[in-house]
């Protein structure tokens, strides 16, 4: 997983601000640049079929938004029903937008150079394929992750032999 | 360079070059035509000379040296033929690529041509002979003998205002420049523009000017025809025009420059007056982004009107309603004109068939006609872009595998020219496009050896299948993609991609083909992508859209609805005398598992294919705006894309062939095969023979099976006994029953001298002679028709309704009838242990019927409706006889025969097959996997064969067990 030391190119993201997450007991991180907003709990269409990742369709004022569940895709158990979340909208590189589903959204932190360190090998597997990088505060370990590498571990069949040709757009 | 003049020059040439294409083939066509010789000849000319004017000069190379070539055959009056026109098709082709450079980047882009304009130049030389240079000169001294010849290609009205207006010769008209040249009447700018053009490329001419390019272009007009280093020397002398022309340039850059404020003015002045030619004012150029991006936001629009509505209607004031409708109306009208400005003329793509016909024609000596209808058709710009590709190959497929050569037609009694045709029309919110060639069609036969080699089909489906399924093989990817395929059946290569393309864009595409006759393609395609009409379903309380174009039809379905089948534990629902696969929406989409058949159909009509989709409910069509769904469904090909409804709700589209193949009805064959299977137990097993009766105003049908005499006899023959009423019937004393008392009808008086019909049943066992008779009031006929049962009955006496010649008929249970006289008809008497009998059969029908027979012949009896299930019951029943129809889905008799026979286990089951069809032999079933092959309709005479065969059977295992066995590997 050498790859995942890469995408953070500390000159860049030390100034980089990062919305924090929580999902389950565990925080993440999304760039800013990255997060359009973040919306409450949305009418939301269930698509029959559809990868296990996938939660649903919102409707975000007039545009289709798939929505991806976060718990499911880093394996934690389904959340309690009637339990309130959160979505956050997220774009890609592709250009399609995303809207991720947390437990809890927490406030914005700047990306301080020293407190991040590159994902720790212990670190579960489905962690070390999203993650570039962590940081550590006081009483807690924030987990940066890459929104497109996070997508691209939902859609079944990307990482298999159709590689080449899903690309996301 | 001006950008007016450009902009005019370009619309200009590309409305000449649009038919230049055409006009030369029609050329090749009738190489005399001298008129149209010169409508080619000036367009070129036109193009040369504007291009002069505007110093474009790549394009005046190419354009000049066809121009060449083409006075020279105007001149010596050559004979046309497809080498040359092949060259100057080429010419015009290059002409269009500057041109098409020339209007995306404002500049000449950078092709060389030069190898074109020195075949050009060749040929030329070729037409001229030895005496080109002569003839130039010849032509030369005409034209400065002549006023204005020059200008010839012009209407006389435009010559003599010149005239009038002293511009005799070209210099003149260029001194005039191009306002005043605009404002003589009865000139337009674009005349103006042509002759101004022209008088620039006349002045260049030799011995008619006064600018020093004169001697440059006499060098380049002689060489040319002279030396075997032409072409380099014409490289040379054009590398200068560059140069020389700056001089050019400049005069004309001050011609235009000049005018410019006068045209400000002119224009204003002249403004109201020169509506006379609207049409150049009355288009603009729009980016097509900008009208998608338009078509989105309307699409938005139309979604806001449809809550805005709905909350209108929901406040319940008036005035708002009033308001509400406005905007309802103008949202749609709204909608209606931005598709159209999206629509273009399928002409837009058919324009370069000709062309494609004649290089294929040209190449494979072929010769080809293309008859068009309905090219003024118009489509959405993006179907008619995904239409572009796969109407090509079909059409190259049709002209290089479906149209023969000359001589093979002619042989055929076929004009030696084929004749391709292609006609588009429009059908209540879908285009039907037709491709038809009258060529040597399709062998449905060839495909299908090819199907069952490449195990796309079993060898009993192939034989199954009718003629049309067949043919749809050519899409399946299977089969086409293989090269052999090619060679043989003449269309595959990418006929899987021409369905997948228009499929793509919500269209479906079937072929039909006649040996010798010919062969044609269908495509139904949408109007328009971006807003549907779309009918609104619900499953599980989950809505989904199912694209109305490909909806046929809505049935309500009661569960208990006696048009359901099952087959193989599919559902099929009877419709119209076929059996329409249905997919049950909520099991499919794993919604539900329950197997519930109520609610309603929606039947889905591909064109190739017909199937239902079960729903919970209905709610009506709707029109809504396709949008795409994410990167998470491209694997889900049953969905098409998504919308949002009027309350805000994101409801998924369905793409009805991707739910098709999802129900795996995906290879076509399939299901058209289940259709024509069914037809087929409709047509050939289900049509027997029945006697109609009429009782007491009620009509009833016996089927003919144990029905062995109708006797017409005086009342008094039937006696009345203790027991009950009898007949003495050739020397046998036998049970009468009046149907009437079956009934509990009262019976109908008869006159003593009045004779009676009377029905004798009999089981045909000729041992055991068991007969009866049916006493009944009036036979009406004795007609074959299929016992296609609608209702079904709680009385035993009979089997359901039917209706024979539109008149609702009861279908009377013989074997219950039979029963009802001697309750132990069917007991029989001498079996010493219960054989058990494995009965397959998938026809309802059959049986009710055959069941009955079996089980009074004292079998244990077990049932299953195909081979598949026959295969799961004999995991745990080792039957003595399995008794199997032949025609079955999934897997038919044979196949199961087959397979048993392979069993060690059922080595001492005998196998017997029931058919429908008539005058069976057991020889023409093969393998001698069957022991014997039955009627089925002939059930009179079942019971005692079956009999029979078991007698045979106990012999055989008895007495000559090695026989039987060898009998059996034979």
């Amino acid at each position: 997983m050498e790859q995942n030391l890469m995408p953070i190119n500390t000159k860049e993201t030390n100034t980089a601000e990062l919305l924090t997450c929580r999902v389950g007991e565990q925080w993440i991180g999304f760039r800013v640049q990255q997060v359009r907003e973040v919306v409450k709990q949305q009418p939301r269409t269930h698509m029959p079929k559809a990868p296990d990742a996938v939660a649903g369709l919102i409707n975000l004022r007039g545009r289709v938004i798939t929505e991806l569940e976060v718990r499911q895709v880093i394996g934690l158990p389904s959340r309690e029903e009637g339990k309130s979340f959160h979505v956050a909208i997220v774009e890609t590189m592709s250009g399609e937008d995303f809207g991720l589903i947390v437990d809890d959204v927490g406030e914005v932190v700047t990306m301080n150079a020293d407190a991040f360190e590159p994902t720790p090998q212990s670190l579960e597997t489905v962690w070390r394929q999203v993650s570039d990088g962590v940081l550590k505060q006081q009483d807690r370990v924030l987990v940066l992750v890459n929104v497109d590498r996070f997508i691209g571990l939902t859609i079944p069949n990307l990482n298999t032999e159709n590689h080449h040709e899903m690309t996301l757009h | 360079m001006d950008e007016e003049l450009l902009g005019e020059f370009l619309t200009e040439s590309n409305e000449n070059l649009a038919q230049i294409e055409q006009q030369l083939m029609d050329l090749e066509a009738s190489p005399e035509d001298a008129e149209l010789l010169d409508a080619i000849f000036r367009t070129i000319h036109t193009v040369k000379g504007s291009c002069g004017f505007l110093n474009l000069k790549r394009l005046e190379k190419v354009a000049h040296a066809g121009e060449n070539l083409l006075d020279r055959i105007r001149q010596l009056k050559y004979k046309m033929n497809e080498d040359i026109v092949s060259l100057l098709l080429e010419c015009a082709d290059a002409i269009t690529q500057l041109l098409e450079g020339l209007e995306a980047e404002g500049k000449e882009p950078e092709i060389d041509h030069s190898d074109l304009i020195a075949r050009l130049h060749a040929c030329e030389r070729m037409v001229s002979g030895e005496d080109a240079p002569a003839t130039t000169e010849d032509t030369v001294h005409d034209d400065s003998t002549r006023t204005i010849t020059w200008l010839e290609t012009f209407e006389t009205p435009i010559l003599e205002a010149l005239q009038a207006k002293n511009m005799i010769t070209a210099a003149d008209v260029i001194a005039a420049g191009f306002a005043t040249l605009r404002d003589i009447e009865p000139l337009t700018s674009a005349d103006a523009l042509k002759i101004l053009g022209i008088a620039r490329s006349a002045v260049d001419l030799p011995g008619q000017n006064e600018l020093s390019v004169e001697q440059e272009h006499i060098v380049q007009d002689k060489k040319p025809s002279k030396a075997p280093k032409r072409e380099a020397a014409a490289e040379v002398v054009n590398d200068e025009v560059p140069t020389v022309s700056d001089d050019d340039v400049k005069t004309a850059e001050v011609t235009p420059e000049k005018p410019t404020e006068d045209k400000k003015e002119a224009a204003q002045t002249t403004i109201p007056a020169k509506a006379k030619k609207p049409q150049s004012n009355a288009s603009i150029r729009v980016d097509i982004n900008l009208l998608d991006e338009l078509m989105n936001q309307v699409g938005e629009l139309v979604l806001t009107r449809n809550s805005l509505v709905q909350m209108v209607r929901a406040s319940g004031s008036m005035e708002l309603m009033r308001v509400g409708r406005d905007v309802d109306q103008i949202t749609e009208q709204l909608q209606e004109q931005l598709l159209r400005t999206r629509m273009q003329p399928i002409q837009t793509i058919w324009s370069s068939v000709p062309r494609i016909v004649r290089d294929i024609g040209k190449q494979l000596d072929k010769k080809i006609k293309v008859v068009m209808q309905g090219e003024d058709t118009e489509l959405d710009r993006t179907i008619l872009n995904a239409l572009k590709d796969p109407l090509t190959h079909i059409i190259r497929n049709s002209c290089d595998h479906g149209i023969e050569s000359p001589e093979e037609r002619l042989k055929k009694d076929k004009p030696a020219q084929g004749t391709l045709r292609l006609s588009a029309e429009q059908e209540s919110g879908f285009i039907s496009i037709v491709i038809h060639d009258d060529g040597g069609g399709i062998d449905a036969e060839i495909i299908k050896n090819k199907a069952v080699k490449m195990g796309v089909l079993t060898q009993d489906q192939a034989e199954n299948i009718s003629q049309k399924a067949a043919l749809q093989l050519i899409f399946h990817a299977g089969l086409s993609t293989a090269e052999k395929v090619t060679n043989f059946s003449g269309r595959g290569v990418g006929m899987d991609v021409v369905r997948t393309e228009i499929e793509r864009v919500g269209g479906s595409v079937d072929i039909d083909s006649t040996m010798g006759k010919g062969t044609t393609l269908r495509i139904r395609i949408p109007l328009t992508l971006a807003i549907i009409s779309a009918m609104v379903v619900a499953c599980e309380g989950q809505r989904f859209a199912i694209p109305q174009m490909s909806v046929q039809e809505l049935l309500s379905t009661p569960e208990d609805s006696e048009d359901w089948r099952t087959i193989a534990g599919k559902p099929f629902y009877r419709l119209r005398g076929k059996l329409l696969p249905v997919m049950r929406l909520k099991q499919s989409l794993g919604l539900s598992h329950s197997d519930q058949l109520s609610g309603s159909i929606v039947v889905v009509d591909l064109g190739d294919r017909t199937y239902g989709i079960l729903v919970d409910q209905i709610f009506g069509a709707e029109e809504i705006v396709v949008k795409p769904l994410g990167i998470h469904f491209q694997q889900l090909n049953f969905y098409g894309g998504c919308s949002i409804l009027g309350d805000g709700t994101v409801i998924p589209i369905f793409d009805c062939n991707g739910l098709a193949s999802m129900m795996q009805l995906s290879a076509e064959v399939e299901s058209v095969q289940h259709l024509e299977e069914d037809t087929q137990v409709g047509q050939v097993e289900q049509q027997e023979h029945s006697l109609l009766f009429n009782q007491s105003g009620m009509n009833y049908a016996i089927p003919m099976t144990l029905v062995e005499r109708l006797e017409y006899l005086k009342p008094e023959r039937i006696e009345r006994t203790a027991t009950g009423e009898i007949l003495q019937y050739r020397g046998e004393v036998i049970t009468v029953l009046r149907w009437s008392d079956l009934l509990g009808e009262a019976p109908k008086q008869h006159d003593e001298s009045e004779e009676i019909y009377c029905l004798i049943l009999s089981d045909g066992d000729p041992n055991s002679g068991k007969r009866m008779c049916l006493q009944v009031d009036d036979v009406e006929d004795i007609v074959e028709v299929a016992m296609d049962i609608k209702k079904s009955t709680d009385n035993s006496l009979f089997l359901g309704t039917t209706v024979i010649q539109d008149i609702a008929t009861e279908v009377v249970n013989v074997f219950e009838v039979v029963q009802r006289a001697d309750p132990e008809w069917f007991v029989n008497n001498e079996q010493d242990h219960a054989s058990k009998v494995l009965f397959v059969e998938d026809a309802q029908f059959f049986r009710q019927l055959i069941v009955p027979v079996l089980k009074n012949m004292g079998f244990v009896i077990r049932l299953a409706e195909d081979g598949e299930q026959a295969k799961e019951v004999l995991n745990t029943f080792t039957p003595d006889l399995i008794l199997t129809d032949i025609e079955m889905p999934n897997m038919n008799g044979m196949e199961l025969a087959t397979w048993v026979k392979a069993q060690p286990a059922f080595a001492q089951t005998i196998i017997v097959a029931l058919t429908g069809k008539q005058g069976f032999d057991v020889n023409d079933v093969g393998n001698h996997v069957f022991s014997d092959v039955l009627s089925k309709v002939d059930s009179q005479n079942l019971a005692e064969n079956l009999t029979r065969i078991l007698q045979q059977h106990h012999n055989i295992q008895h007495h000559q067990p090695q026989a039987y066995e060898t009998a059996v590997a034979a």
